[in-house]
């Protein structure tokens, strides 16, 4: 649905985009992941034919985004980070001005924006200007706006950014009926939990390359696949301890991480109550402990250097 | 697709009532203002009577006379007060001015001295300090023609030679008011030349003022405006000042408008939507003619709102052609609406667009005749005027309003305007697809 | 810690202002093009540049018509040309209809003949009546006319002694003149509030300080819309410190920019603002200081920015007209002038022109300094009652 080869931008001495390339397969989630700054953006900007590329091809729905910029803009939908909305006119006016611009008139319009506004659980509050809607409700609509000709292909730029958990949660949903139906999705966000959640694949940007692609799994795989357990005991013991921990079988590795011990293993359940008894003969008493899968925190972390949330 | 945008921008036009509420009371108020200060329609509202204070020892009989002259002009609120007070009340301002009259003015006159009246002029009443000084020179012109023309007439009769006999001075020798009726009583001598004397003056006065009756020269006077009477000034009094002062004022908020409006690409932008449209299957072209159709139609509206209101409130003339009017609106609006949206995409943002639109507005208002008429200005203005957009908006409109010209006489305004709205509409397209291809429209 | 308070509320405005660039050109740049435009209109700047004009078609050629023609004194109002051509009355009304002349004058043949048959000898004056060269030349014109009618009227009443040199002599140097003069602070015309910009200096410096005031408006209601102003009542301990810092900033900020535009005037057009430094003193500070709390009153009132926008054009566009700032008031109807007179704006101007003209003192300016000190007791009440209701 959606091919990349190489893709460079460049604003002034700025790269933003540095030869990027992926594929995002029709009827599925692709996810954009990677921290303010990356490239994301841009990225989303010139797929949808609103910058030009300074090389590189790229293809929308089977045309090129550089010769047929008007084919392309028919087919996608757009949800940008900002909430592109006209907050002076009411929900039902803003979805009925866009989807003129699509060409939708009359009977069509009009089903088509009832049921954009049921799909959203905004049919209450149709007929309210939208400035006095609630930021959940706002950037419902935003996508909405973006659905309205029933596109093949839709771009969501960050689309949950400044919102609680119960809205984001609502948004989530709807993208994943929406992509049941048969939407394709390109989703960009620095939020890795919405990536697992919602991505069926990946790739994780960073300074205007893919640093890694794939799906879950095959990510992870990237980074092996050892658990982390940590632990807080008294200072005093730690260094001895990790010592005579890392040379355990079951333990790959063993330190000291921000004031806490820090094991890598293979399974991390099992390795409790081996922990417990050395912890016990030593009379040291477990303060607390948490075991971490690998995630795309980990592999953020390994491929690129610094955390996500830096 | 044009429609579209249009009617989306006139929802949202409408949801902002406060920008309605200014952009059609407040040129309706500072019309009523300004009409008001300048003698609304003409009857009843105009000069108040100007405080002139009169000072001078007058015996009764002129002393009437002079009164009675001056409150005759109904300009003056007379007060008669010596000196000292008149000076006190001219210095403070309750007092426009003050006429002190020679304590010898009629013995001058019939003994042929020189005699000058002094008036004081409060320094900040100028405006009715001339007038003051103006009337009352005016009156002594006329006294001095008279008295030039029957001395040019009777050299040596007015005032006479020395040594030459004094027929009234022999009647009313020595000190007796008795030997004076004496004289009379018994047909003196003195008494006889003195009658001979008076006839032969009277005589001659009446000759000159029937010299002066004769056909003589003719002058006509005709202002831009029209043919004057006699009495110029009261055919202006008469004009609706609001004819000349609701065009300048809609023309002044009606820039107003149109920079807001082309500073609205700015709030597109900055809001996101403009990003949205230009995904979309509009075109970058299609979006600018919406937004230039919308502010023309905006604009067009707020024009004949406003002129329909001020016929309704001030009596407005809306001219004789139905046409003109409209014409000369759209035109106005057109040429604003590509001038202020040309602004609107050489600008960054919306505040620098606002600061600099009103800049820009403020400075042409003033060049472009919205708050004085160009012809009371200096030269270079004048010609500067001519480069400015409203300054032909408001001499159409006052072709129309003030002059009832129709279609014809706002023939060439119209062109200018119109060429100005398409020159610029064009600047507007190229500016648009060179920002477009720099990136500069997100 | 109230002065601290108040300290950092007017500090953190001052340094927002003078953080925008843009700002300065509305501060300083825009009022004094204002005065200067505005000035040149009445003269300020006077020196080189032609005269207007004053075309005469002589039609007739005749010595009556060449006579009155000299008769035009012309001089500092305007000059006078006579066309090579005869002309005609339409062109001459053309001319003067497409502004090309303030004035042209069109003398109709036959015009000797018809004055020496006793018939009526037709002379047309056509003129711009907004324009000063033209009155003057209508002015000078009709006293050249009575001239001429005065020298016949002394020839038909004595038709074989006439005495012309009599007649010359006497209208020369008429026995009875007026002598005029302003009574001021000096008896001299430089200080009339006409001559350049000794009215449109002061008026449109007071005009724009109230403006840029009143654009604060919009600033209050944007704080209070971003939850700032919340924050602020949060750090400060009374609701009245809170007011009298917003008060405050912009009260320091138009008392600057009264202070520079009043130099600025002076030092350009040479404006003489009298000899009371404390009265110009305590006028700026008193003006500024009824500006700053109208504009909080209003952002009491205001939701929105844009209605601020709206609301506080509005004020400043109606104050000034109405105050005299735009013209003065003696031009305007009695009722006007008394409303004008009540507003602060009048009050202010008035108390110019008596500072310029009459050599007023603080004493002798009391009664508008007690005006503007009314206001602005008035309006920091009403500031301050509304301000504690808005925010508690």
């Amino acid at each position: 649905m959606i091919k990349v080869t190489d893709l460079v931008k460049s604003f002034g001495t700025l790269t933003a985009v540095d030869g990027l390339s992926f594929e995002v397969r029709a009827g599925e989630i692709f996810g954009l992941l990677g921290p303010n700054g990356a490239g994301k953006t841009t990225t989303i900007s010139v797929l949808s034919t609103l910058l030009p590329a300074d090389s590189g091809t790229i293809s929308v729905c089977g045309h090129d985004v550089a010769r047929e910029p008007v084919q392309v803009r028919r087919r996608i939908g757009m949800v940008p980070q900002e909430l592109a909305l006209y907050e002076e006119l009411n929900a039902e006016q803003n979805l009925r001005f866009w989807g003129r611009l699509y060409g939708l008139s009359g009977r069509r319009l009009r089903d088509r924006v009832t049921e954009l506004l049921e799909v959203s659980e905004l049919t209450e509050h149709a007929r309210r200007p939208v400035k006095g809607f609630s930021g959940g409700m706002k950037r419902r609509l935003n996508i909405m706006i973006g659905l309205v000709h029933s596109p093949e292909v839709l771009f969501l730029d960050e689309p949950t950014v400044g919102i609680d958990a119960q809205a984001r949660s609502r948004i989530l949903d709807l993208i994943r009926q929406m992509n049941d139906e048969g939407l394709t999705v390109l989703y960009t966000t620095h939020y890795l939990e919405e990536a697992e959640q919602l991505c069926e694949r990946i790739a994780v940007i960073d300074q205007g390359r893919a640093v890694a692609m794939g799906d879950k799994e095959e990510l992870i795989h990237q980074i092996g696949e050892a658990d982390l357990v940590r632990c807080h005991v008294p200072r005093e013991s730690l260094t001895e301890l990790a010592a005579r921990l890392a040379d355990l079988d079951a333990v790959t590795s063993a330190g000291e991480r921000r004031g806490k011990l820090q094991l890598e293993c293979a399974d991390g359940a099992a390795l409790l109550p081996v922990l417990q008894r050395e912890l016990d003969a030593r009379g040291v008493a477990l303060e607390q402990l948490e075991i971490i899968r690998p995630n795309l925190e980990m592999l953020y972390l390994k491929v690129t250097g610094r955390a996500l949330r830096e | 697709m044009l429609r579209n945008v249009i009617m989306k921008d006139l929802r949202r036009w409408w949801s902002d009532r406060n920008a309605i509420f200014v952009a059609l009371l407040l040129p309706l108020l500072l019309t009523a203002i300004l009409g008001i200060s300048f003698g609304g329609f003409g009857s009843g509202l105009g000069i108040s009577a100007i405080p002139l204070a009169v000072v001078g020892d007058l015996p009764s009989l002129p002393r009437q006379f002079l009164d009675d002259a001056l409150r005759e002009m109904e300009l003056f609120d007379v007060t008669w007060t010596t000196r000292e007070d008149a000076e006190r009340r001219v210095r403070k301002g309750d007092m426009r001015a003050a006429l002190i009259i020679p304590d010898d003015l009629l013995a001058s006159i019939a003994e042929g001295r020189e005699a000058s009246f002094v008036l004081w002029k409060d320094i900040n009443s100028e405006f009715k300090a001339g007038i003051v000084e103006q009337i009352l020179e005016r009156m002594l012109l006329q006294w001095r023609a008279g008295e030039a023309a029957y001395y040019g007439a009777w050299p040596g009769e007015w005032y006479p030679e020395a040594g030459a006999p004094d027929a009234f001075g022999d009647l009313f020798a020595g000190d007796s008011v008795l030997d004076v009726y004496e004289r009379i009583r018994d047909g003196s001598s003195e008494a006889e030349a003195a009658w001979e004397r008076t006839k032969a003056i009277l005589d001659r006065q009446v000759a000159i003022q029937d010299a002066f009756g004769q056909p003589g020269i003719d002058l006509r006077v005709e202002s831009r405006g029209g043919e004057e009477d006699a009495e110029g000034a009261t055919r202006r009094a008469e004009r609706n000042m609001f004819n000349y002062f609701l065009p300048g004022m809609a023309v002044f908020f009606l820039m107003f408008s149109a920079a807001a409006a082309g500073a609205d690409l700015h709030r597109e932008r900055e809001g996101g939507t403009l990003r949205r449209m230009l995904v979309s299957p509009l075109s970058p072209l299609q979006l600018l003619m919406g937004k230039w159709s919308f502010a023309t139609a905006n604009g067009l509206l707020q024009l004949l709102v406003l002129f329909a209101a001020g016929k309704l409130i001030f009596r407005l003339n809306l001219g004789p052609d139905p046409l003109a009017l409209p014409a000369q609106a759209l035109a106005t609006s057109a040429a604003l609406a590509s001038i202020f949206l040309v602004l609107g995409l050489l600008t960054r943002n919306e505040k620098q667009a606002g600061q600099i639109g009103t800049g820009l507005i403020l400075l042409m208002a003033i060049i472009g005749g919205n708050f004085m008429s160009p012809s009371a200005m200096p030269a270079f203005i004048r010609a500067a005027a001519r480069f400015t957009p409203n300054y032909w908006a408001n001499q159409g409109f006052n072709e129309i309003v003030g002059g009832s010209g129709g279609l014809g006489a706002v023939g060439p305004h119209l062109a200018v305007l119109s060429v100005t709205a398409l020159v610029f509409l064009i600047l507007a397209v190229l500016l648009l697809g060179r920002r477009r291809r720099e990136g500069g429209l997100l | 810690m109230t002065a601290r308070i108040l300290r950092a509320l007017v500090e953190v405005h001052v340094r927002k202002i003078f953080a925008d660039r843009a700002n300065l050109f509305w501060l300083f740049g825009m009022p004094m093009m204002f005065s200067i435009l505005m000035g040149m209109m009445f003269g300020a700047f006077t020196g080189s540049g032609r005269l207007p004009e004053v075309r005469v078609y002589d039609a007739d050629r005749s010595a009556a018509s060449a006579g009155l023609v000299e008769a035009l004194p012309g001089g500092e109002a305007y000059t006078v040309t006579v066309a090579d051509t005869t002309g005609s009355e339409d062109l001459a009304r053309v001319l003067v209809a497409d502004g090309r002349r303030s004035a042209t004058i069109y003398i109709a043949p036959g015009f000797a003949d018809s004055l020496d048959a006793g018939r009526p000898a037709p002379v047309v004056f056509f003129h711009d009546d907004d324009r000063l060269s033209a009155q003057s030349a209508r002015t000078d014109l009709e006293t050249a006319i009575l001239r001429l009618e005065a020298e016949r009227a002394g020839r038909r009443a004595a038709p074989d002694a006439f005495h012309a040199a009599g007649f010359d002599s006497l209208w020369n140097h008429p026995r009875l003149k007026l002598e005029s003069s302003f009574l001021g602070r000096r008896e001299q015309a430089e200080l009339k509030l006409s001559k350049g910009g000794q009215h449109t200096g002061p008026a449109y410096t007071l005009m724009f300080v109230l403006m840029f005031m009143l654009m604060s408006v919009r600033d209050v209601v944007t704080e209070r819309r971003n939850g700032t102003l919340t924050r602020l009542r949060l750090g400060a301990p009374a609701p009245w410190q809170l007011a009298l810092g917003l008060l405050l900033g912009p009260w320091v900020v138009g008392l600057l920019q009264m202070a520079v535009l009043l130099l600025l005037n002076a030092v350009v057009m040479g404006i003489d603002y009298g000899e009371s430094l404390a009265s110009l003193a305590l006028l700026m500070l008193v003006f500024t200081g009824v500006s700053s709390a109208l504009a909080l009153v209003l952002a009491t009132v205001c939701r929105t920015p844009g209605q601020a926008d709206g609301v506080g054009m509005t004020a400043s566009m109606t104050l000034a007209p109405l105050g005299g700032l735009w013209w003065p008031l003696e031009v305007v109807p009695v009722f006007m002038q008394k409303l004008g007179l009540a507003l602060p704006t009048g009050q202010a101007i008035t108390v110019f022109h008596d500072m310029v003209g009459r050599g007023y003192g603080l004493a002798e300016n009391a009664g508008n300094f007690l005006g503007l000190g009314t206001w602005l007791a008035v309006l920091l009440a009403v500031a301050a009652y509304r301000f504690r209701r808005l925010i508690d």
